[in-house]
């Protein structure tokens, strides 16, 4: 009887151990894709104090269009107009995914820059290139790679300033967008300090659009986008900026760096006695040099700089980049502080300071997408351009669910695949072997067909015909047959004499063939077979 | 188990060919097929050809360029019309060249012979005749001597004539092969046809694709791109008239290559089955039923998928309506605000999303029962 | 199941919208989500196999060679159309269709019901079975097909051709051996009376003498007269040399077709027929007469098969004790890769058996197949009548069967060497 198959306890354990790898690594794979719940914020479509719903929606009520980008910055190639585009990264939030592509020399890597893939970076140059407004606002984040692109790099550790909020903390830190620092009247900023935009308060190609119409008489009506600017029926453009940040950190120019940019300026620093607190201890110890004593670093850093492709930077031209050493920039509680205060975000520990957040992030938006053909000559302030846009950067903002989280890297992928050059040849020869996989396996029913067979083996042994040719076998046979025609049996025939043998066959050819041991020829074994057959006949 | 056994009977009706050719079901099949066609060509002619790459417009360029008139009328090429009228002549003539490939391919073998003898002998006559005669004129009446120019000049025109069938067969070759694919039941006229115009449509695409057709500069704005989505739906209020277009170019050479095919696999069937099955009454009843079945799910299949396709383009909005309304949330106002909605991305994902929910659906709802409800409905037991 | 157009559509589908992404072609991501559309819309309706299927054979048994008419009745029982259906009849292949088709494209609605007739012919003996019937539904656009079965089976048995013998068996030298019938004084199925005995449970009441059970008060039975004369014994070899030859003519194929025509007259003369068949076993069917053992000996020879090699000494041996004292035997074989026929057939001979050997002649029927070298042939030839003169030897009637011999034909060739 068959044994019953025993209980195989290594095989259990092999597959076992076998899902349970499968299934670390494929965890390990997913908590790095997928990474939901922690509601870090800074999406303009979130309502939350550390969002920036106020801002797109002050957008919105400019008549400017917004987007948001849930998957991948390679999208910025396909957009149609994007000189008119303005495209918004606030806190880079998370890395990217790391897939296999081709590097801008042509090489297959794996994207190991932080935030943004090769790929990616380059889409962004090239929407730069094409007149696109960028604005990086990142802090802690991942955004080094696109900044080290456009020749600038994220310290990525904390900035202290002595410029400070002092009702609050030191983390809340003013920036001055103004050549030279400003500075502190004790508790407070002095406003002596406080000095115009460097280039938008300057009258020449790169001046901001309210600064052409400054002082012109124009009703509100045709104030167009310097409407925040017009007071007492004339524009009247001031162009100094305190901004309000958040935790920062400093902007590092890097030197000879070939960008392909016309312009790289600081738009504004720090004061001279900021510190950096390089190795995040909390503690700031500085010196005269860098050492393990003294890691930290201390002087003026930059806050802002923007990078441009024309030398002036001029609205017309576009294609500019600018940095901002924060990424909460213009969260709901600094740009809507007001808003912030009376509770709108949620209750407010401390009051948020009155500041010009709100004031330089729409003179910025107007200063990117105002209709670029506007000259300053027209008697009412121009619009917007027709089709401006703005476009939200939140493929790198951490969603609050797994739906989303999924659709998002669903988007990503599919993106990714159709956009990518490597990535395309990949889904290119998948989809070839897929094809090739169909016609090979696939195979349809056979159609019914009755088939009349009558497969039949009806041979004999066909080895015996030889030796059915031999002149023993022969002889064998024709002595059988001299023994059955006397009617004798096998042990008379075997005893008989060898003289009355003879007489028996009495054919002296066949007496010889079975007396003579000798070789026979074929044509003399065919004449004593046909003997034979004829012999006893008569 | 034994019993009385009757033999095979012999009705009125038959299936032989040229008996089911003109049954009423195969007919409407092929015409059904050839409306398709013709209204799918019309669609992606408009869509991608007319006032982009016409022929009209290329043998103006071939006249201005040669500096003579070609020898094709304008009544007969469709020149001088505007928009899709320049169109209904030689579609007509397309139409009359496949029909006759067809009625030829039901002659005898010596006739067809015949008759592409003739075609190839008059051709020759056309190419070569006048010119021949001309030169043997030269030739008696100078001596031996090259062709002269008034001679060669005799080649000219019929070699423009040739030169302008050939753009027009070029043009009319999904109508020609299609035709005669539909009415001479030849599977490969069909997949030409089809091939044809995919070829044509995939050729387009790459043309349009902005890196290359800027590289083709003056030639590239020429064709024709499509800017469908972000305009407002007004097809049932889920897709744009353009986007419809495009669902109706797709379903349509469905309905044209499943018609076409399906006449051919009847008949085939039919054709197939021996001389005492062909008169056996059951055999042609189920025929019958047979028939009726595919005009019936030609029908409504091919309707459905164009509702489908219509509802699955459309289904975004829905989609992140009902997102919205669950959950309120910020994904829903990003994805919603999304750019990859406007390039096509979201649009793809979440028709692909319902079309996957249409197909679980199966499982869910008892289709075959309602289905099978409505037919036992309407037919009765026997 | 998907079919390979169902799976290049929706493969195709994707494939055009992912490359129509790739190129930002709007047409070709439609052209994609419509035949993706297409396919989904059409996996919402299929056909069904719930079909009632009967099958009317115009016989259950019949001889080789004869046609056979089939009728398969399919009914749609339940509510819904079945859509396009293929039904197709699991016909043996060793049957021919001769006219009609076993196989009908149909889409039957609620109630409805089609037959399918045709016409097989049988060439070759053997017990067989029509079915099950096959079913396939395909969808109206081929993108879809599912195979299902009615398990439902006919079986039919071709018996072995009849020969008319009789004339043989009149012109036959030696009569002797076929004397007809005239009464044994022995009891068994019979017309004449032969005794009266006491009721055992179980005989029929037919039987009983009523006026006796009227005189005696006890059920007393008649009990009649064997009617035969004769135990006719046949045994047939079924050895797997006896397949030497072609499909329809080997020494076996022969063999039935002999034992079945023999079997056939002597019954017919209300002689009891026994038949043994011996292949890689021993099959032993006791004499009997009547339609009862006539079918039983057909089935027995529709069945039989070249297999084995058992030695006819050990048939003979085990069956000695049951065979009729002096009662012919008939052996048909070709005698042939078995030592033990001359001393088997000697025994018989000995124990007062008239031993007829019918043997069809193997190294002939061999040469219609193969290639056999003349003086090969000639020898095997020799070697065979020396073996045919032995058995005659031994008392035996022997007959040398050839391949294009007529039954009768070669039962008149009986001689003793």
């Amino acid at each position: 009887m068959e044994e019953k198959p025993r209980f195989n306890r290594r095989r259990l354990a092999l597959q076992f151990a076998f899902w349970f790898v499968l299934l670390m690594l494929l965890s390990t794979v997913v908590s790095k894709v997928i990474n939901v719940g922690k509601d870090e914020g800074q999406s303009a479509y979130g309502d939350d104090w550390n969002d920036m719903s106020a801002f797109r929606l002050d957008i919105n009520e400019m008549g400017i269009e917004t987007k948001s980008l849930v998957s991948s910055p390679l999208l910025l190639a396909d957009i149609e107009d994007p000189a008119n585009t303005t495209f918004i990264i606030a806190g880079v939030e998370r890395d990217t995914i790391s897939l296999p592509q081709f590097s801008s020399d042509g090489f297959l890597t794996f994207a190991s820059e932080d935030g943004y893939s090769p790929a990616e970076v380059n889409a962004i140059k090239e929407f730069v290139f094409a007149g696109g407004d960028v604005l990086v606002m990142d802090d802690f984040g991942y955004s080094s790679s696109i900044a080290e692109s456009f020749g600038v790099r994220f310290k990525g550790v904390q900035l202290y300033d002595t410029v400070y909020v002092t009702e609050l903390d030191y983390n809340f830190v003013w920036m001055c967008v103004q050549e030279s620092p400003c500075g502190m009247d004790g508790t407070q900023l002095d406003p002596n300090t406080v000095e115009n935009h460097s280039r938008w308060a300057i009258s020449d190609g790169g001046a901001h659009i309210c600064k052409v119409y400054d002082g012109r008489a124009i009703a509100k009506s045709d104030a167009g986008v310097c409407e925040q600017h017009w007071k007492d029926g004339a524009i009247q453009y001031n162009a100094s900026y305190q901004v309000l940040l958040n935790n920062i950190t400093g902007i590092d120019i890097l030197p000879n760096t070939k960008t392909g940019m016309g312009a790289t300026q600081i738009r504004s620093v720090t004061s001279a006695e900021a510190t950096i607190d390089v190795n995040g201890d909390g503690e700031i110890w500085v010196g005269s040099e860098q050492n393990a004593e003294t890691p930290d670093l201390w002087g003026q850093f930059n806050l802002s700089i923007e990078v441009c492709i024309s030398q002036d930077c001029n609205f017309r031209d576009g294609g500019r980049i600018t940095f901002i050493a924060d990424g909460s920039a213009l969260i709901n509680a600094l740009y809507d502080y007001e808003g912030y205060n009376d509770g709108d975000y949620g209750k407010a520990d401390k009051p948020i300071p009155e500041n010009d957040n709100r004031k330089w992030a729409m003179d910025y938006i107007v200063d990117s997408l105002v209709d670029p053909e506007a000259t300053g000559e027209s008697a009412d302030v121009p619009e917007v351009a027709p089709n401006a846009m703005v476009i939200f950067d939140e493929s790198r903002h951490i969603q609050p669910s797994i739906a989303s989280e999924s659709y998002n890297t669903i988007y990503f992928l599919l993106v990714y695949f159709t956009g990518e050059g490597l990535a395309m040849l990949l889904l290119f020869i998948i989809l070839f072997i897929t094809f090739e996989g169909v016609l090979l396996k696939k195979k349809d029913p056979e159609p019914w067909r009755h088939v009349f067979s009558i497969i039949y083996y009806g041979f004999g042994d066909a080895n015996r015909y030889t030796y059915y040719a031999k002149s023993n076998k022969i002889k064998q046979v024709f002595l059988s047959k001299v023994r059955n025609q006397n009617g004798l049996s096998r042990e008379e025939f075997d005893s008989l004499p060898a003289r009355d043998l003879q007489g028996m066959i009495s054919d002296p050819v066949l007496v010889k063939f079975v007396f003579e041991n000798r070789n026979y020829s074929l044509e003399q074994t065919v004449a004593i077979v046909k003997r034979i057959k004829v012999w006893g006949r008569t | 188990m034994a019993g009385e056994v009757t033999p095979q009977g012999e009705g009125a009706r038959s299936l032989h060919l040229r008996k089911l050719r003109v049954q009423w079901q195969i007919v409407t099949l092929q015409v059904l097929a050839t409306l398709s066609l013709v209204w799918m060509y019309m669609e992606v002619v408009s869509t991608y050809v007319v006032g982009s790459i016409d022929h009209t417009q290329l043998f103006d360029t071939l006249e201005s360029g040669l500096g003579t008139e070609l020898p094709l009328g304008d009544w007969l090429t469709g020149g001088g019309n505007e928009g899709l009228a320049r169109f209904y002549v030689p579609m007509g003539l397309g139409l009359g060249l496949g029909g006759a490939m067809a009625l030829l391919a039901f002659q005898t073998p010596k006739f067809q012979q015949r008759v592409k003898l003739g075609f190839i002998i008059g051709l020759i006559a056309i190419l070569a005749g006048r010119f021949v005669l001309g030169y043997a004129w030269q030739l008696v009446s100078d001596g031996w001597s090259a062709p002269g120019n008034n001679v060669l000049q005799l080649l000219e025109w019929p070699l423009l004539m040739m030169l302008s069938f050939i753009i027009m067969t070029f043009y009319l070759l999904p109508i020609i092969t299609g035709t005669k694919g539909i009415w001479g039941l030849s599977r490969r006229g069909v997949a030409w046809s089809i091939g044809f115009t995919l070829l044509f449509l995939g050729v387009h695409a790459i043309l349009t694709f902005p890196l290359i057709r800027s590289q083709l500069g003056s030639y590239g704005s020429q064709l024709t791109t499509l800017e469908i989505i972000v305009s407002e739906p007004t097809v049932f209020g889920l897709v744009t008239a353009q986007q419809f277009s495009l669902i109706l170019i797709a379903c349509l050479m469905m309905v044209f290559q499943e018609s076409a095919f399906g006449v051919i696999r009847q008949l085939e069937y039919a054709y197939r089955l021996p001389e005492s099955c062909k008169r056996d009454p059951e055999y042609v009843s189920q025929m019958d039923n047979l028939l009726n079945g595919h005009l019936r799910h030609t029908a409504i299949f091919l309707s459905l998928t164009v509702v489908a396709t219509t509802i699955a383009l459309g289904f975004h909005a829905v989609l992140l309506d009902w997102v919205n309304g669950i959950t309120g949330s910020q994904w829903a106002a990003q994805v919603g605000e999304s750019i990859e909605l406007t390039l096509t991305y979201g649009l793809v994902i979440s028709a692909l999303l319902f079309l996957g929910i249409m197909a679980l659906l199966r499982f869910i709802v008892p289709w075959q029962r309602f289905w099978g409800l409505i037919e036992s409905s309407f037919t009765t037991r026997e | 199941m998907w079919t390979r157009k169902a799976a290049f559509t929706f493969t195709g589908g994707i494939a055009l919208i992912l490359i129509g992404m790739m190129i930002s072609n709007h047409q070709m991501m439609i052209l994609g989500l419509a035949f993706i559309a297409f396919i989904v819309v059409n996996s919402w309706v299929s056909g069904h196999g719930d079909v009632e299927v009967q099958r009317t054979l115009s016989a259950d048994n019949l001889y080789k060679g004869d046609d056979l008419y089939v009728e398969l009745l399919v009914t749609n029982r339940s509510r819904r159309k079945t859509q396009q259906l293929e039904v197709y009849d699991n016909v043996p292949h060793e049957m021919k269709l001769r006219s009609g088709l076993n196989q009908m494209r149909l889409n039957l609605k609620p109630g409805e019901s089609a037959r399918i007739r045709y016409v097989l012919r049988c060439p070759l003996r053997g017990h067989y079975s029509v079915g099950p019937v096959s079913l396939r539904y395909r969808n109206t656009f081929n993108l879809s097909v599912d195979e299902m079965y009615v398990d439902h089976h006919s079986d039919i048995i071709i018996f072995p051709q009849i020969r008319d013998v009789e004339e043989a068996f009149i012109r036959s030298r030696t009569a002797k051996m076929y004397t007809g019938a005239t009464t044994l004084r022995t009891p068994g199925p019979g017309t004449e009376f032969y005794s009266l005995r006491e009721y055992v449970p179980g005989d029929p009441f037919k039987n009983i003498n009523w006026k006796a059970f009227a005189r005696t008060g006890e059920l007393m039975i008649n009990e009649k007269c064997r009617d035969a004369v004769t135990d006719l014994y046949i045994i047939l070899d079924s050895r797997d040399i006896a397949r030497i030859g072609t499909v329809l003519k080997n020494p076996l194929e022969m063999g039935t077709v002999a034992a079945a025509s023999l079997a056939s007259f002597f019954i017919q003369r209300r002689d009891s027929v026994s038949l043994t068949i011996y292949d890689e076993k021993l099959s032993f069917l006791p004499p009997d007469t009547g339609d009862k053992q006539y079918f039983k000996i057909l089935s027995s020879l529709a069945g039989v098969a070249p297999r084995g090699t058992m030695p006819l000494q050990a048939v003979t041996n085990s069956l000695a004790a049951r065979f009729s004292r002096g009662s012919p035997v008939f052996i048909i074989s070709s005698c042939e890769g078995d030592g033990t026929v001359p001393s088997a057939v000697r025994d018989l001979v000995g124990r007062g058996h008239e031993v007829t050997v019918l043997s069809p002649s193997s190294i002939d029927f061999e040469r219609l197949v193969s290639r056999i070298p003349r003086m090969s042939y000639e020898v095997l030839k020799i070697e065979r009548q020396n073996r045919l003169t032995s058995l005659a030897g031994f008392g035996s009637q022997v007959i040398d069967w050839m391949p294009d011999m007529d039954l009768s034909q070669a039962l008149l060739q009986v001689r003793g060497y």
